[in-house]
């Protein structure tokens, strides 16, 4: 009688503690695995209570919050944002977090978003993506599922971390991108097969709610930094440990797996481009990081400032390796221009951008920029037609004279040989040389003005000004593109030591 | 500072790229013509253009 009652005894505390914890303990999970390799996908089996909903949270270890950066600039922007979305320096949020469910509704909703297109308009193109709902919406159920993420504060931090494009660039370094444009950072994900939404690619979920048996499985992220080690809770009880391995070449600051023979070919195109066109090496570089590399930059750190500073080494060395056959093999720059124009970008940058960056909001301007580089396309297209052709008569001789050395070279089997600039007169408003025999003339004043103003939109922008100088070269100067080009490098690896500047 | 400093990797990579396409470029500019170095700039104005505006979204 005694050991009945015993048992009795033990069997109502069980069934009562049963009760009195959420039902998460009585989810049991395998992981597939304990180690995989970044982009591998991870298996997760087992049964939770029959009639209930799946949710599989996977944190890492690493953490970030706010006091954890000493970006100068992050600091100060994640201060502000914390003031409006309510999170503080403390907060701490897990870097890497994914909630699988059979029910990503109790999280946020599928809203349209739209994006691209100049900030003045509503966004060209229209798609969806995961909007988290606020922590007050979220029920009990779904805040207990939550796994190391608590707070008001943390979900505050979570969200904007997720949804922010800041907060993407800077923290998550993951994106649910539509072309090559990040939307958000996945974190709450469906089945792929029911739901079909782009970011759930790669993610199943298959949950047999009359026995509680499931089975989910999610591609990780594949640009995870090496030895990233995951937590794995089911229904709010933790399931284990997996840890993610390196694959491929990690970029420990781009916070890529690349090999950097990727980046060399990249930036050999990207050179070849830029010293024969003598613009945009900055801006090309950039979008070559971007699209291709897409460097992140370590946790805290904005992706901007570490991508710039990589920049600058193309905008310095390409016009250097350059430079030995313009300068000195064929004699092609107008150094009363250049040095004119580099002293220009030189006092721009230095001095004036100085002041231009602390009392104008230049940011709020760059949209301008674009309004400009298109100007200048339009323009150096204007300059193709008969109609200017025809007035640029020295041009249109240097073309012929071009066109009769390319033949006059084919039929010998050599080389092409370039015409040099010979100086007929140097003074400070007028420079007048001869160029394949034709006269040229020029006002190095002018352009060390130019150099001026392009030297604070290279200060205020963080970029060269070759895509400003050549087509103003050859538009207001009406030079040739051979004489031009060795000019813009000038102006260009001028700009370098400001552009750096975040 | 120290925290924007880039990778070593990549801009050791872009300093290797970068040199090596500047000499490649200053070589190959008088393969094309006046008029093609012109459409090429231009070109190139028109991407960023579209690229600064996020216009083209897929390149």
């Amino acid at each position: 009688m005694k050991k009945v009652s015993i048992v009795l005894t033990l069997l109502i505390v069980g069934i009562a503690l049963m009760a009195a914890v959420p039902n998460s303990t009585l989810a049991a999970a395998k992981i597939s695995a304990s180690d995989y390799k970044v982009g591998d996908t991870v298996t997760v089996e087992g049964s939770i209570e029959p009639g209930k909903d799946l949710y599989v949270t996977v944190v890492s270890h690493t953490t970030f919050a706010p006091k954890d950066t000493d970006g100068v600039h992050e600091v100060a922007r994640l201060k502000k944002e914390g003031q409006k979305r309510g999170f503080t320096n403390e907060t701490s949020i897990p870097v890497f977090y994914y909630l699988l469910t059979s029910n990503p509704s109790k999280f946020g909703e599928v809203t349209k978003k739209k994006f691209g297109g100049p900030s003045f308009l509503p966004g060209l193109y229209s798609t969806t993506m995961f909007k988290l709902a606020t922590f007050d919406k979220l029920d009990a159920e779904a805040k207990n599922v939550l796994g190391p993420i608590k707070s008001k504060e943390e979900w505050d931090f979570f969200r904007f971390a997720h949804e922010s494009d800041y907060g993407i660039n800077t923290i998550t370094k993951e994106g649910a991108k539509r072309g090559k444009i990040t939307i958000f950072a996945r974190s709450i994900l469906g089945d792929y097969a029911s739901s079909g939404n782009y970011w759930d690619k790669g993610t199943s979920i298959q949950l047999d709610k009359s026995t509680g048996k499931f089975t989910v499985s999610f591609r990780t992220f594949r640009h995870t930094p090496p030895d990233t080690k995951f937590d794995v809770y089911v229904n709010g009880a933790k399931a284990g440990t997996y840890n993610l391995q390196p694959k491929g070449f990690w970029l420990s600051r781009g916070y890529r797996y690349m090999n950097p023979i990727i980046i060399t070919i990249g930036a050999i195109i990207v050179g070849i481009f830029f010293t024969m066109i003598g613009a945009a090496g900055g801006m090309l570089m950039a979008a070559y990081q971007v699209i291709v590399v897409q460097t992140a930059g370590p946790i805290g750190i904005n992706a901007a400032n570490v991508l710039r500073s990589s920049n600058i080494a193309l905008t310095l060395f390409a016009p250097l390796g350059a430079f030995y056959r313009y300068a000195v093999v064929e004699k092609r720059v107008a150094w009363p221009v250049g040095i004119s124009f580099g002293v220009g970008i030189l006092i721009g940058s230095i001095w004036l951008g100085r002041y231009a960056t602390k009392y104008l909001p230049m940011s709020s301007y760059k949209e301008w920029l674009a309004v400009l580089v298109l100007i200048m396309g339009i323009r150096t297209l204007y300059e193709l037609t008969p109609k200017v052709m025809e007035k640029r008569k020295a041009i249109k001789a240097m073309v012929k004279k071009f066109n009769e050395e390319v033949a006059r070279a084919k039929a010998e089997g050599r080389a092409v040989e370039m015409g040099k600039i010979e100086t007929v007169k140097t003074g400070l408003t007028s420079y007048h040389f001869k160029f394949w025999g034709e006269d040229f003339s020029i006002n190095p004043l002018l352009f060390g003005i130019l150099g001026v103003v392009i030297g604070i939109v290279s200060r205020s922008f963080g970029i060269g000004g070759g895509f400003l100088l050549v087509p103003a070269m050859t538009t207001l100067g009406a030079l040739p593109m051979y004489v031009a080009v060795p000019v813009g490098l000038i102006g260009s690896a001028a700009s370098v030591p400001l552009s750096a500047t975040p | 500072m120290n925290r924007y400093w880039p990778d070593l990797w990549i801009f050791i990579a872009v300093i290797i790229g970068g040199f090596v396409g500047g000499m490649l470029g200053s070589r190959f500019q008088k393969l094309f013509s006046e008029r093609v170095l012109k459409w090429v700039l231009a070109i190139t104005l028109f991407f960023l253009f579209f690229r600064f505006f996020k216009i083209e979204i897929w390149i």
